[in-house]
């Protein structure tokens, strides 16, 4: 039997799940400038030629009369977009003849009405992360001395039960090195490995 | 604020295990005797595997990642209940078999119920 | 004393295992499938009437969202349409352009079939690996259109955004990546116990049966019928670039899969070409038409799930007069019945899936008429109205 996908399995260990939640980390998803988000008129350039509302396919601009009196607009009207029936196709931004939208690549458009959870969540996150990687891996590297020191011993023992016992001892210190080192990284299939090798070194034992 | 703070205590926390491990470790290298290397081996895997696998599972949980948080309390459990049967057996198969003899004596126990029963 | 019926079983409008409103009634003894019927008509939308209802150029954006996925093709036909009763020709530039875009949906759909193929038949860790890779695909998209599902991309004349020299690297590095992606997939689609039994000599389909039912698409190209609008009546910049029509001989699932994942790498070499071969120029004309006189056409186009044609009425004027919208999925799917006969219950989702059903572009209303005797139906008929 022909294991194909083996080498997709090993990569998948050591990698951070997919998925990316969301608000919590925000920083992790990467938007092109050019994205269709949020756009708006510039009102100093429109000259109120309504061709932007005449062509929207789903009827969200408005002319309103709003009294400005800028020389450009002599009929004073200027678009208004009702952003719950726009579908951001952008026809307007390219037609308008004198290029007067603005546009944005903000899509955030939903209000939120707790107090800003989301970036509250992301700072208090991101900073506690920084600290704690660097402590943990100072703790990583006494671990790994004292896990030589063990196979020292496991080679250059006095009795058969030194090097069983410093064997055991090697494999549970190395269990606490993965799953220190899955918690900086942030993969759940590394904590799960730690449960396997300390039933690998019971049942060795 | 304060769950900032919580998450250094924590990690220095688990620099000091490792300390602990180091110890042990070093204990280990230098008792004369396999019963108090055994010990010393018990001690750095209770102090240095059995508790900052819990410490980190309390990171994890705070951290939002909850399946690592439970199954690094699972392997602590594990630990626990694991680790003391299987030095116990060690001990008894190394006195029964007199691979190790206990050199510094003072005193065996099991001898003199043996000669005396 | 007991009168022996057959169990009949819905697989319903709401279902895990579909993912789109269809119900097939299943008649089975045991495990194997006697009967079957289709019926569909629960995502009608009215599509055609707001197309009659709307001026040209706001017909095009209604044209766009027909269908999610394959929505830039839809565009293309009902543009490429416009134009040609117009009389007008895009610049070349443009051309090449609308074929990237074109490729980019066309890279991206299979990819989600292969996907949702893998999780019908239980592997779901494949399902999850193949969404990973799409997502870089669905960046790409947004990099030249602006969004990653919708591409609103063409006006009557031209196109609406250009690609520039910093995009192209970007372009060419991540199809690299994909391109070796996709061999991996075919060498699990060899290799794989799973997919050898599951997906191999269920839902057999010959050459004649194809050519009778007139399907369409992979499902034709994989029982030998080398059918592609591409290569047999060019648009866009297809008549300037040099590829190669997919066919395979063998006619069940395995190949129609096959196809699919073959006609992947065809498209990355496409891109290639295209990028490489980018004319200059400008990328519209200078005023858009409003108006179009009086005729009509034809407009053909491969899209990711067959021939999609679009027959556009114009008798003048700034509304179209009858627009007809007829997807590949139509007969695709509605021919899928016969085919069920036979088989065991648990490859009736495989062979669905295998036929790529996109049924909320394929609701229309089609009625037949008797050859000399036109017949007048009230509404309460029409909606009671069975095919046979």
């Amino acid at each position: 039997m022909k294991l194909s996908m083996l080498k997709e399995a090993l990569t998948n260990i050591i990698r951070k799940p997919i998925t990316k939640t969301y608000p919590i980390t925000k920083r992790d998803i990467e938007i092109p400038e050019l994205h269709r988000g949020l756009h708006y008129v510039d009102f100093s350039k429109c000259t109120g030629c309504s061709l932007c509302a005449i062509d929207c396919p789903s009827n969200a601009i408005q002319m309103t009369k709003i009294e400005l009196k800028l020389g450009t607009n002599p009929k004073n009207l200027y678009p208004i977009i009702d952003y719950e029936k726009c579908v951001f196709c952008y026809h307007c931004v390219y037609i308008c003849p004198v290029k007067a939208y603005i546009t944005t690549n903000n899509f955030e458009l939903v209000r939120v009405t707790r107090n800003n959870i989301a970036e509250f969540q992301y700072e208090e996150s991101s900073k506690r992360r920084d600290k704690m990687t660097i402590l943990l891996v100072i703790s990583l590297l006494i671990y790994t001395v004292s896990v030589l020191l063990l196979t020292y011993i496991v080679v250059r023992g006095p009795t058969v039960s030194d090097k069983v016992l410093s064997a055991d001892v090697a494999l549970y210190t190395s269990s606490v090195i993965l799953a220190i080192t899955g918690i900086i990284i942030g993969s759940e299939a590394m904590a799960i490995c730690t449960i396997i090798l300390i039933l690998w070194a019971y049942i060795r034992a | 604020m304060s769950s900032e703070y919580v998450v250094f205590i924590l990690s220095l926390l688990v620099i000091l295990t490792a300390i602990i491990n180091l110890i042990g470790v070093l204990g280990f290298y230098r008792f004369k005797n396999f019963y108090l290397r055994l010990h010393a081996a018990s001690v750095s895997t209770i102090g240095g595997a059995f508790y900052p696998l819990l410490v980190l599972s309390i990171i994890a949980f705070i951290e939002k990642e909850h399946y690592i948080g439970v199954s690094l309390l699972l392997s602590a459990f594990l630990i626990l209940l694991l680790s003391p049967t299987g030095t116990h057996a060690l001990a008894r198969a190394t006195y029964r078999k007199r691979i190790a003899i206990p050199e510094p004596l003072i005193g065996d126990k099991i001898k003199e119920e043996e000669a005396s029963s | 004393m007991f009168k022996l019926t057959f169990i009949e079983i819905p697989i319903g409008p709401q279902h895990p295992a579909l993912h789109e409103p269809i119900l097939l009634r299943l008649k089975v003894d045991g495990e194997e499938v006697i009967n079957s019927e289709i019926s569909t008509g629960y995502n009608h939308r009215g599509v055609e009437k707001l197309l009659e209802k709307n001026t040209w150029i706001k017909s095009i954006y209604i044209s766009s969202r027909i269908c999610g996925i394959c929505n830039a093709v839809h565009m293309q036909t009902y543009v490429q349409g416009i134009e040609r009763l117009l009389g007008i020709e895009p610049p070349p530039r443009a051309n090449y352009i609308r074929t990237i875009v074109m490729e980019l949906e066309r890279i991206h759909s299979h990819m989600l079939l292969f996907a949702v193929m893998a999780e019908t038949i239980g592997f779901d860790t494949l399902f999850m690996i193949v969404m990973k890779d799409r997502e870089r695909v669905m960046y790409l998209k947004d990099l030249v259109t602006g969004n990653r599902v919708h591409a609103d991309i063409h006006i009557i004349g031209g196109v609406k955004r250009d690609i520039d020299d910093s995009k192209k690297e970007v372009i060419l590095k991540e199809l690299a990546f994909i391109e070796q992606r996709v061999k991996d997939y075919k060498k699990i689609m060899h290799e794989d116990y799973t997919f050898q039994k599951r997906l191999v000599n269920v839902g057999y389909v010959s050459r004649n049966y194809a050519l009778k039912n007139s399907l369409v698409g992979p499902p034709a190209r994989a029982s030998g019928i080398p059918y592609d609008i591409r290569a047999l009546e060019p648009y866009a910049a297809y008549s300037e670039l040099d590829f190669r029509v997919v066919m395979r001989e063998e006619g069940d699932s395995w190949s129609r899969m096959m196809v699919r994942l073959d006609e992947i790498s065809e498209s990355i070499e496409i891109i290639r070409q295209a990028l490489s071969k980018l004319p200059q120029g400008s990328i519209a004309l200078k005023t858009i038409p409003r108006v179009v006189k009086q005729g009509e056409h034809i407009s053909r186009v491969e899209a990711p799930r067959g021939e999609l044609i679009y027959h556009i009425v114009s008798k003048g004027g700034s509304t179209p007069y009858r627009v007809k919208v007829r997807t590949p999925s139509f007969f695709n799917v509605l021919n899928t019945d016969k085919l069920f006969i036979g088989h065991k219950l648990a490859d009736v989702p495989v062979i669905l899936v295998s036929f790529d059903p996109c049924i909320s572009c394929m609701e229309r209303v089609l009625l037949i008429e008797d050859k000399d005797k036109p017949r007048y139906l009230t509404l309460k008929q029409l909606s009671r109205w069975q095919p046979k």
